[in-house]
C-alpha cells in the first residue's frame, strides 16, 4: 500500500512535469518559430483538414491550427503566471499578516475572503469587463483577484501552525519582531504548501482564462487563445468538428499536467500533506 | 437548535448585507449612465439630465443604496432599462431555467460522485480505484464548456438526440423542456462530480480507519454492512460541506454553459445585462446569485446539523 | 478441551522494506470461564494478538498459525463464518471509548445492534434488552441515555456502553484491550470490578490486555508476559508476579508505578527501549536490554522452561536470573 502510493506520486510528478514541459516548450518555441506565421490568413485554404502542410488543418480564416495552438500556449502561460503571481503576492502577504497579528485584522481579512467567495467568480469577471473593457488585462485582474482569498487562507492556516513552534518562541525571546520572524521563519516553512497551491491555482487560472476568452471577455483577436479558438470553432462545428477538439485537448494537457505536478510535489515535499486529498 | 438557527440566520443576513454593499459600490463605479442607456447615444443632454432626476440618480449614493435595498425588501425590483419590463418577473422567468438546471446538475454530480467515490474507497489500491482516480483527475482538467461542445458534437450534431442549444420553454411540455437541459446539466456536472468523487473517496477512506468502524466489525457486521450502516453517514459530513461550496461553482459554471447552449437563464441574463450596461438589472441579478449561494450554504449548515448531532453543541 | 487454543500465532506487518513480524509464535490456551491477562510494554504486539483472534487485523498485517476456537481454526474460516462468531460468541472491548463508538448513532441503538444482526430481533425487543443490560452494567439514568449520543456521555459511561454492547449476545469469550487505560483512576476501579463481576456471573472466558500489572493482578487468574511479539513468561498471576522468573518480567515489576506517580505518565523503567519492528533475528529478543545476557543468549532462542508449578519462562538461566534480581 505504502509502496504503491509512493510510486503513484512519483509517477504524478514525472507525467505532470512532462505534460507541463511540453506546453512550456511549445510556448517558448513559438517565440522563435511556428509552422506558419501566426496571423497569416489564406481564405482560399479555410477550414481544411489535417495535411502535411497544415498538421492540424486550418481555421475559418485559413490560419494554421497547430501554429495557433503553440501561440495560444503563450497567452495561457502569460495570463496564468501574472494572475496567480498577483494573487499569490497579495494573498500571502495578507495571510501571514493575519496570522502574525491575529485579532480584528485577522477577523477582517477572513471575512473579506468569505465575501469574495460568495460571489460567483465568473460574474465578478464579467462585472470587471464592464469596467475595464474586455482584454487580457481584465482576465488577469479578474483571475488574480480570485486568487487573493485562496492564498490568504492557505498562508494564514499554514502560518498559524508555525507560530506556536519552539523555534519561533526562541526567535521572539531573542527579541525579533513579528515582521522579521515572518520573513525568516514563517515564510520558509510554509513555502512548500504555497508552491503546491500555486501549481494548482495555475491550472485553475488556465481554465478560467479559456472560459473568459470563450465568452469574449479575455484575450481579444487577433491574439491567439485557446478559449477564443473554441468560441470560433463552435460556429463552424458542423463544417469542421476537428477545430472544436484540438484547443480543448491543449487545455486538458496543460491543466492535467499542472494538477499532476501539484499532487506529485505535495507528496514529494511533505509526505504528511499527502493524506486526505 | 433554535439558538443555532438564529445564529445561522444572523450570519446569513450579515453576509447578504455585505454582498449588497459590495455589489452596489462595484456597480456605482462602473462607467455608463442609465439615462443615456435608456434614451440612446443621440439623445438631447437636457432630456438625459431630466431623466436622471426622475430616476433618482442625482440623489446621494447612501440614499440610493437604501432605496435599492428597501425596494428589494418590499418586493420592488424596479424596471429593466433595456428590456423595459419589471425586473421581478424577468428574474423569475430566468430562474425557472437556471434553478432546474443547477438542481439536475447537482443531483447528477451527487449520484456519480458518491457511487464512484465509495466504490474507489472500498477497493482502495485496486485497479478499479486507480481507474476511478485517473478518470477524476481527467475530469477536473476538462473545461466544462469544451466538454459541452463535445457533447453537442456527439449528441446533437452526430446523433441528433438532443437539441444543440436554446430552450424549448416550459410551455412546450416538461419533456421537451427537460430535453434541452440534459446536455447542459451533464456538462455542468462533470467537473463537480470529479471533484466530489475525490472528496468522497478520501472521506470514506478516513472513516474506514476510524475506531468505531472496527467496533462495528467486532459486532459481526460484514465489511460492506459496516460501511453502509456506520461509515457512509460519517463520511457524508465532509461530503456535504464540499457540496455546499460546489454549488457556488455550479452557478458560476451555469453562466458559461448557458452561453454555450444559448439558454435564456439567469447567467445569460447577467452576461447580457452587463454587456448592455443595464445597471439596475446587473445589481439585482448579481445579488440574486449571491442570495442563492448563501441560501444554499445555509441549507447545507442545517443539513450538517441533521447529520451530525455534535454540531448543535459546538455552533 | 480449551475454548481458545492459540498455537504458534504470527502477525506479520507488510512494510515497504519487506515483512516484519510483530507477533512471533505466540501460543496459549484459555478454557471456558477462565481468565488470562496479557501484559507487556507498548508495541509488544498485545493488540495485534487480540485483533488476530477477532479476525480484524488491520490492512497490511497478516496472521499465520492456528487460532482454535471451540474446535475450529479461526484463521481458515471464511469471512461470513467469522461475522457470525463476532459479536455473538467472540466479543471485544476497545481502549478508547470516545472513538470506538459511532458519534452519529444514539447509544441505545448501538448497544441493541448485535441483537438485531445476530438474532434478527425487532427494534422494540432489542431496545428493551439493551436497556436492561445498560442498567445492569450500572449506567445511571439508562432509560434516558438510550437516546443520547456518545459525546453526551462521560468516558466511564461510554465504557459501560461498550461493555454492554460486547456482552449483549452473551459471548463465550470477551477480549478487553486496555479497557481502563483512558479512564480516571477511580472510574478504572469501578469498570474493572464490573468486568470481573460480569465474567464471574456469566462464566465467560476473559482475555484482558494491559500494560498495567496492577490491573492484571486484580482481575485475572493467569498471566502471560509478552516482549517483542513473544510470550516470555506465563503462569498463575501469583507465581508470575510474585516470583518473576524472566529478567524482563522482573524489570516490569520494578517499574510498577509508585502510588504518587502522576496519572498518564508512561513509565519506561526497564532500561532501554523496545527496539523497532524489523526482520527476526536469532537469539533471545530481550538480549539487547538484559543485564544477564551472555553470548549463548544471542545464538539460539531460549525455549519455554519450567519455573514452578504451571509456571514457565523463556530464559536460559531462570535460576540465575532469580538470584541476580532478588534483593
Ligand atoms: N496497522 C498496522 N500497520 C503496521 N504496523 C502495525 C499496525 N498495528 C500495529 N503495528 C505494529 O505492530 C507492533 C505491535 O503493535 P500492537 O498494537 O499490537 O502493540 P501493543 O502491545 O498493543 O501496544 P500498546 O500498548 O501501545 O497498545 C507495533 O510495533 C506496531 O507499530
Ligand atoms: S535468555 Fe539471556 S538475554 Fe534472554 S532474558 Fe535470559 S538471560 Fe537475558
Ligand atoms: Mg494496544
Amino acid at each position: 500500500m505504502m509502496g504503491s502510493s509512493r510510486g503513484a506520486s512519483t509517477a504524478s510528478l514525472w507525467v505532470g512535469g512532462g505534460l507541463v514541459g511540453v506546453v512550456i516548450a511549445a510556448a517558448l518555441v513559438s517565440l522563435a518559430w511556428t509552422p506558419h506565421p501566426p496571423t497569416a490568413m489564406a481564405l482560399s485554404e479555410r477550414l481544411q483538414g489535417p495535411s502535411a502542410v497544415h498538421w492540424l488543418g486550418t481555421d475559418h480564416f485559413g490560419r494554421d491550427v497547430a501554429t495557433l495552438l503553440m501561440a495560444g500556449a503563450r497567452t495561457s502561460i502569460v495570463v496564468g503566471v501574472i494572475a496567480v503571481g498577483l494573487g499569490f503576492v497579495i494573498g500571502v502577504a495578507l495571510g501571514v499578516l493575519a496570522a502574525a497579528r491575529r485579532g480584528w485584522l485577522d477577523e477582517l481579512v477572513m471575512r473579506l475572503c468569505d465575501i469574495t467567495f460568495a460571489l460567483p467568480a465568473v460574474l465578478s469577471a464579467i462585472l470587471l469587463t464592464a469596467w475595464l473593457g474586455p482584454g487580457p488585462a481584465t482576465a488577469i485582474v479578474a483571475i488574480g483577484v480570485f486568487n487573493i482569498p485562496v492564498f490568504a487562507r492557505i498562508a494564514r492556516g499554514a502560518a498559524l501552525t508555525i507560530w506556536p513552534r519552539e523555534f519561533i518562541l526562541a526567535a521572539r525571546v531573542a527579541g525579533k519582531g513579528a515582521f522579521r520572524i515572518t520573513l525568516e521563519h514563517v515564510l520558509p516553512n510554509i513555502a512548500s504548501v504555497l508552491l503546491v497551491q500555486a501549481t494548482i491555482q495555475f491550472a485553475i487560472a488556465i481554465l478560467a482564462e479559456a472560459a473568459l476568452s470563450y465568452l469574449g471577455i479575455g484575450t481579444q483577436p487577433p491574439a491567439p487563445s485557446w478559449g477564443r479558438m473554441l468560441n470560433e470553432a463552435q460556429t463552424f462545428m458542423y463544417l469542421a468538428p476537428g477545430l472544436a477538439v484540438y484547443p480543448g485537448l491543449a487545455i486538458v494537457i496543460a491543466v492535467l499536467g499542472l494538477n499532476l505536478l501539484g499532487d506529485g510535489l505535495r507528496d514529494a515535499l511533505d509526505p504528511r500533506l499527502a493524506r486526505g486529498r | 437548535m433554535s439558538a443555532f438557527l438564529v445564529r445561522r440566520l444572523l450570519t446569513l443576513a450579515a453576509t447578504l448585507l455585505a454582498a449588497s454593499l459590495v455589489i452596489f459600490v462595484v456597480v456605482e463605479v462602473l462607467p455608463g449612465d442609465p439615462a443615456r442607456t435608456i434614451l440612446g447615444p443621440e439623445a438631447d443632454p437636457e432630456a438625459v439630465a431630466a431623466l436622471r432626476v426622475r430616476l433618482g440618480l442625482e440623489r446621494p449614493p447612501a440614499a440610493r443604496y437604501l432605496a435599492w435595498v428597501g425596494g428589494l425588501l418590499g418586493g420592488e425590483f424596479g424596471v429593466s432599462y433595456t428590456y423595459h419590463v419589471p425586473i421581478g418577473g424577468l428574474l423569475a422567468e430566468r430562474l425557472a431555467i437556471t434553478l432546474p438546471l443547477a438542481a439536475v446538475a447537482m443531483a447528477l454530480t451527487t449520484a456519480i460522485a458518491l457511487s464512484a467515490g465509495v466504490y474507489a474507497a472500498a477497493r482502495r489500491g485496486s485497479a478499479g480505484d486507480v481507474a476511478v482516480m485517473a478518470l477524476t483527475q481527467l475530469g477536473i482538467a476538462v473545461p466544462g464548456f469544451w466538454f459541452a461542445i463535445l457533447l453537442i458534437l456527439l449528441f446533437a450534431v452526430e446523433l441528433g438526440w438532443f437539441p444543440a442549444g436554446g430552450f424549448a420553454g416550459w410551455d412546450a411540455g416538461i419533456g421537451a423542456a427537460l430535453r434541452s437541459l440534459v446536455l447542459p446539466a451533464i456538462a455542468l456536472a462533470l467537473v463537480q462530480a470529479a471533484i466530489l468523487a475525490r472528496v468522497t473517496r478520501s472521506a470514506v477512506i478516513e472513516v474506514l480507519d476510524e475506531d468505531f468502524m472496527r467496533t462495528a466489525r467486532a459486532k459481526g457486521l460484514s465489511r460492506r454492512a459496516a460501511l453502509w450502516r456506520h461509515g457512509l453517514r460519517n463520511a457524508l459530513v465532509a461530503v456535504v460541506t464540499v457540496m455546499g461550496l460546489q454549488f457556488a461553482n455550479l452557478t458560476a459554471g451555469a453562466v458559461v454553459l448557458e452561453n454555450v447552449f444559448a439558454l435564456p437563464g439567469l447567467g445569460r441574463l447577467a452576461f447580457q445585462a452587463i454587456s448592455q450596461r443595464d445597471l439596475q438589472l446587473v445589481r439585482d441579478v448579481v445579488l440574486l446569485f449571491a442570495v442563492v449561494v448563501v441560501a444554499v450554504n445555509f441549507l447545507v449548515d442545517l443539513l450538517y446539523a441533521v447529520i451530525d448531532p455534535r454540531v448543535k453543541l459546538s455552533a | 478441551m480449551a475454548l481458545l487454543d492459540v498455537a504458534d500465532l504470527w502477525a506479520v506487518v507488510e512494510a515497504p522494506t519487506g515483512e516484519a513480524p510483530a507477533v512471533r509464535g505466540v501460543s496459549f490456551a484459555l478454557a471456558h470461564g477462565r481468565t488470562l491477562g496479557i501484559v507487556g510494554e507498548s508495541g509488544c504486539g498485545k493488540t495485534l494478538t487480540a485483533l488476530a483472534i477477532m479476525g480484524l487485523l488491520p490492512r497490511g498485517v497478516h496472521g499465520r498459525g492456528r487460532i482454535g476456537f471451540a474446535g475450529v481454526d479461526l484463521l481458515t474460516q471464511p469471512e461470513d463464518t467469522l461475522c457470525r462468531l463476532r459479536g455473538q460468541r467472540l466479543a471485544m472491548i476497545f481502549q478508547e471509548p470516545m472513538t470506538a463508538l459511532n458519534p452519529l448513532h444514539p447509544v441505545g441503538r448501538q448497544v441493541a445492534e448485535p441483537l438485531r444482526i445476530h438474532r434478527g430481533m425487532g427494534q422494540a425487543a432489542a431496545y428493551a434488552q439493551a436497556l436492561r443490560l445498560l442498567t445492569e452494567v450500572g449506567l445511571d439514568q439508562s432509560a434516558r441515555r438510550m437516546s443520547q449520543f456518545p459525546h453526551e456521555l462521560s468516558g466511564g459511561q461510554r465504557q459501560r456502553v461498550m461493555i454492554a454492547m460486547a456482552l449483549i449476545c452473551g459471548p463465550d469469550l470477551l477480549i478487553a484491550d486496555e479497557p481502563t487505560t483512558a479512564l480516571d483512576v477511580t472510574v478504572q476501579a469501578h469498570i474493572l470490578d464490573l468486568v470481573r463481576a460480569l465474567v464471574d456471573e456469566r462464566g465467560m472466558a476473559l482475555l484482558l490486555i494491559s500494560h498495567d500489572l496492577g490491573v492484571v493482578a486484580e482481575t485475572v487468574a493467569e498471566v502471560a508476559v509478552m516482549y517483542r511479539g513473544r510470550i516470555v513468561e506465563r503462569g498463575p498471576v501469583t507465581a508470575v508476579l510474585g516470583q518473576p522468573a524472566h529478567p524482563y518480567t522482573q524489570g516490569l515489576m520494578q517499574a510498577l508505578p509508585r502510588l504518587d506517580a502522576r496519572r498518564g505518565e508512561r513509565h519506561r523503567v526497564v532500561p532501554g527501549a523496545v527496539p523497532p519492528l524489523g526482520p527476526p533475528e536469532p537469539g533471545c529478543a530481550f538480549a539487547a536490554r538484559c543485564a544477564l545476557a551472555e553470548p549463548a543468549c544471542r545464538t539460539s532462542d531460549p525455549p519455554m522452561a519450567p519455573a514452578g508449578p504451571d509456571h514457565t519462562a523463556a530464559c536460559i538461566h531462570i535460576a540465575a536470573a532469580r538470584g541476580a534480581w532478588r534483593p
